[in-house]
Parts: C-alpha cells; sequence; structure tokens
C-alpha cells in the first residue's frame, strides 16, 4: 500500500469524520489535539519505522495530510 | 531520579516509549518540554518496561507516565507528594489496569472530572443583568487568588499565582462578580486557545450562593464569546457535583466522553 494511502487509512481510523484531505489546518483550528496527536505519533512510529520523537511535536508537522507526509518521508530518510 | 537537561537528552529517553500499545498520560507538545527543560524542573526514572518523567510543581511532582508493561517498582520521591492524572473515554477498559496498578503502588484515586463541551453558536447563558458581573482589574487580584486557592485542588487546580491573575487580567480572562462594595463575590477564568474557549475556573464565594451568580457570569461570558460555528467552549467539570453539571447543561453544554481522575501519592 502507498504511503500516502497507509497514512490516510490510520488518520481516518483516529477521527472518521475529518476529510483529511482537504484540510489545511489540523492543528490551528484544533481539528487534531495533543491526545490525537500522541495517539498518532504511536501509530506513526510503528507503521513507519521511524522515531518521531518530542522534538517534532510542532504545529508546522502536523497541519495538513503532506506535512504529516514530509515527516514521516525525512525521519525514514534519516534513518 | 535524574534531571534531564537537554531536548536531545529527552528524545534519547522518549523515542523508544511514542509507540503503538504504550500507555501513557503524556500530552505535552514541543514548546512545553523546551519550557520545562530551560525552567530547570523536568526529571526522569527509568524502568524495565517503563519511565516515569516528573515536573516539579513546587508544592508536588507532577507525574508523567510511559508504561509498556507493569513489572517496574518505580521508587517514588519522598519529599513531597506525586500527582497524576488519567484522562479516558467514558466506558473505556483500557485505563483500568493502569489505576489498578499505581494504586498497588500507593497512590490514592479522587477528583473525577467529566469534561463538557458546547458549540459557541449553542452557548445560551441567561439574561444579563448590568453592573454585578464586570472583566476584574488587577485590584481584584488578591481576592481572586484567595478565593481560587481555597475552592480548588491545591495540586490539579491549576491554581494561577497571582502573577498570573494579573497577565490573566490584562489579556481579559478573568469575570468577577462584586458587590457594591467592591468585593469579589464569583469568579469565571476563561482562557481562549484557537477555536476553543476553557472555562478553567468557576466558583463563587460561599456566603454569596444560592443568587444566580454563576449564572450572571456564563451570561457575561456569553456576551464576549465570538459566535462562530467552529468554535467551542470546554471545562472539566467534577463527577460528584451534579449543581455544577446542571449550571453547564442549561447554559448548553454536555459531557463528550472524555472523563479524568486524578491519582495521589503522599509520602
Amino acid at each position: 500500500m502507498p504511503m500516502e494511502e497507509k497514512l490516510l487509512k490510520i488518520l481516518k481510523e483516529l477521527r472518521p469524520e475529518v476529510d483529511f484531505t482537504r484540510e489545511t489546518r489540523l492543528i490551528d483550528e484544533d481539528i487534531l489535539d495533543s491526545f490525537d496527536i500522541i495517539a498518532l505519533v504511536g501509530e506513526l512510529n510503528d507503521t513507519f519505522d521511524i522515531q518521531i520523537g518530542p522534538e517534532h511535536l510542532l504545529p508546522e508537522n502536523f497541519n495538513t495530510l503532506s506535512c504529516i507526509l514530509d515527516l514521516v518521508r525525512k525521519l525514514q530518510a534519516e534513518g | 531520579m535524574e534531571k534531564i537537561t537537554d531536548l536531545d537528552q529527552l528524545n534519547k529517553l522518549l523515542a523508544p516509549c511514542m509507540k503503538r500499545g504504550v500507555l501513557t498520560n503524556n500530552y505535552l507538545m514541543y514548546k512545553d518540554y523546551k519550557q520545562y527543560i530551560e525552567q530547570g524542573v523536568l526529571y526522569y526514572i527509568k524502568g524495565r518496561s517503563g519511565m516515569l518523567l516528573f515536573r516539579d510543581d513546587g508544592n508536588h511532582w507532577r507525574l508523567l507516565y510511559y508504561l509498556s508493561g507493569f513489572e517496574d517498582d518505580f521508587p517514588l520521591p519522598e519529599d513531597k507528594p506525586s500527582v497524576m492524572e488519567v484522562l479516558f473515554q467514558a466506558g473505556g477498559k483500557e485505563h483500568e489496569p493502569v489505576l489498578a496498578y499505581w494504586q498497588s503502588k500507593g497512590f490514592k484515586p479522587y477528583l473525577p472530572r467529566k469534561r463538557m463541551l458546547v458549540p459557541a453558536v449553542e452557548f445560551k447563558a441567561a439574561s444579563f443583568p448590568a453592573g454585578t458581573v464586570v472583566f476584574a482589574q488587577k485590584k481584584h487580584a488578591p481576592a481572586i487568588s484567595a478565593l481560587l486557592s481555597a475552592s480548588f485542588d491545591r495540586y490539579l487546580g491549576c491554581i494561577p499565582s497571582q502573577e498570573e491573575i494579573i497577565a490573566g487580567i490584562e489579556r481579559k480572562e478573568f469575570i468577577c462578580a462584586v458587590d457594591a462594595r467592591d468585593r469579589i463575590m464569583g469568579v469565571l477564568e476563561i482562557r481562549r486557545r484557537r477555536n476553543l474557549y476553557t472555562i478553567r475556573h468557576l466558583v463563587v464565594e460561599r456566603e454569596f450562593r444560592g443568587r444566580g451568580l454563576a449564572r450572571k457570569m456564563l451570561a457575561f461570558l456569553e456576551t464576549i464569546v465570538e459566535k462562530d460555528a467552529k468554535i467551542k467552549i470546554e471545562l472539566w467539570v467534577q463527577s460528584n457535583n451534579p449543581a455544577a453539571r446542571r449550571l453547564y447543561e442549561k447554559a448548553g453544554f454536555s459531557y463528550d466522553g472524555l472523563e479524568s481522575v486524578g491519582l495521589l501519592y503522599e509520602p
């Protein structure tokens, strides 16, 4: 399954009511709160074999689907 | 217990804990960690199947846990109480082994709370009689401080210092009911973060209860809340306070399913 599709599946399981393909201010508009982010980080770390740590818990990393994808790709590349 | 002195150390400690299935009550974001490390108030204890973070909150240690099992016997600080809060969905079972574990280590559950929410456009308090309720002024800070300290839990009550109250008064976050002699009869503290208002404290001095002052402060709040479809108002109400629950329900609030319980360890 492509990475974007996997990510969307995780996000949809977390918050089924949100259209993650359209939202551009997931954090700025409190669509995702810190509870969601912590649950999401655990899933992302395991699914994509990356280590999102406290230093990455910034609004700009989680505001859009593409921001989250960029973060995952960056951490995968850092290996 | 070791002090955390920089973000690199924190990253190395926490990265292995931020995994699926690891139980935690830690919802801090980067800016929070940065602040606590700069203040020198963050410590940790590492175990075989978990790790604890401790934030020095002055009169107590605020405990944040990561648990992937329940085998560890963490040595708890003995100089002052350790306090934590566990959040869970109503009807959920996931928190039960966590509560049982901490109770087996000497923690006592207290301060059960439930979250209530209302969309700002549906927030309806009563009509507002002018004169009784006003934005607090700096001169009210000592009385507000005294009332909040006497009314809310000293560990989990998020009681602001007088300096924080003054800063909040400047941001118009404190609404108060005053009598003809300018005595504080009640206080409502509100904070806005993006699209969410949080009622942090709402209290009426004991001798002035039964006069509808809490409702009047909510009515004042209604006049200043931005009524936009995206905006919500939230609060946490004690599960054993039906009078407060009824007050909020009349203003349009309802439970959203999130609950919490405090855990207190007194050495």
